[in-house]
């Protein structure tokens, strides 16, 4: 058979058509829905890019990291923090030593550095800070404690009183943990 | 694309979409369902980017989604295509012009079943639905020269057992 020939047989198969009733029917099944206008919730959007939730989470650690640096990383840092913020209110209270808001900031700075201090581990932690510069920031406390013994009157008023044992009792106890060093 | 537009679409192809897709799977139900499927699949795309050619494009849909049923139905009961479906004898026998054709429509749709799918593809879409070389080579992803060179090969393929 010539090439023509199959080619004219091919053509007939053009004649195959549906009816339109047909193509009405098809037609009907084709869902011709519109995304949705509506603006998407900040919880859609999380759920439908993938990306979005990992930028999120991504930001949240960024800001972690930099709140984190702004933080004392351990407790010798934080002592440290208390122990120079004790002798600022310290020079504070100096200037006027009958301020009872000076002698409480002191006070209250006092109790801060004390608490800092106890929680210093004589030994050290490694990667954090070592035994010398425990030892080292103990002997700046305690002199600092001293220093603000002799300094504080008893004899003006109640609240420098209270002041004055709170030292004495911080000191004590610095003393016990630097002896712990010489044991 | 809008709605009236795509009406227009349906309306210019869905005939010719429709009667590639039951070519190829001989079933009336399964070719409309099919139809359906393609046309939806095309306003999916139409809201999303503009389409160039839109008669190439839908039948390189049609393809996937004939791919697509065939991949499905393999792991189902097979069944022979070798049949001449209810369908197709009602359209011949209501048709005047096409009844005096009916043993050779038969005869050509049957012996065209019996080549290769690829060759079966070009051949319709070429000498059928009226496609151009250039528009069939978007299709099934070949070259313009390969797309002639299998025309050729599938014309000579039918000519065998003719």
């Amino acid at each position: 058979m010539k090439d023509n020939k199959i080619i004219e047989k091919l053509s007939l198969l053009k004649s195959v058509q549906p009816d339109a009733e047909t193509l009405r029917l098809i037609r009907k099944r084709i869902p011709l829905q519109k995304p949705s206008d509506k603006k998407f919730s900040f919880y859609k959007r999380l759920t439908i890019s993938p990306l979005v939730p990992l930028v999120a989470i991504a930001c949240i650690l960024i800001l972690l990291i930099a709140i984190a640096n702004f933080i004392p990383q351990n407790h010798y840092e934080k002592a440290k923090i208390a122990v120079a913020n004790a002798n600022v209110q310290f020079a504070a209270y100096k200037k006027s030593p009958t301020n009872d808001q000076q002698i409480n900031s002191l006070s209250h700075s006092l109790a801060l550095a004390n608490i800092q201090m106890t929680n210093l581990k004589l030994v050290g932690e490694k990667g954090k800070y070592t035994m010398k510069d425990c030892l080292s920031l103990y002997s700046t406390y305690h002199a600092s404690l001293e220093t603000m013994k002799k300094s504080v009157s008893s004899q003006n008023s109640s609240k420098e009183v209270k002041l004055l044992s709170e030292i004495k009792q911080y000191e004590e106890q610095s003393e016990k943990k630097m002896h712990k060093y010489s044991e | 694309m809008e709605e009236k537009k795509f009406s227009n679409v349906y309306k210019e192809f869905s005939g010719n979409i429709f009667r590639y897709i039951y070519f190829k799977v001989s079933d009336y139900e399964v070719a409309a369902d099919l139809t359906a499927d393609t046309f939806t699949r095309f306003w999916k795309v139409s809201l999303r980017e503009p389409i160039e050619n839109t008669k190439a494009f839908l039948f390189s849909i049609a393809n996937g989604i004939i791919i697509d049923y065939y991949r499905k139905k393999k792991k189902q009961k097979k069944v022979s295509l070798d049949v001449i479906d209810e369908w197709l004898l009602g359209v011949i026998d209501k048709n005047e012009e096409v009844l005096s054709n009916k043993q050779e429509i038969t005869y050509i749709f049957l012996k065209l079943k019996k080549i290769k799918k690829p060759y079966q593809d070009i051949l319709l879409l070429y000498y059928v639905e009226e496609l151009n070389v250039d528009e069939i080579s978007l299709i099934i992803n070949k070259t313009e020269n390969n797309t002639r060179v299998m025309l050729h090969r599938a014309l000579q393929a039918l000519k065998k057992i003719l």
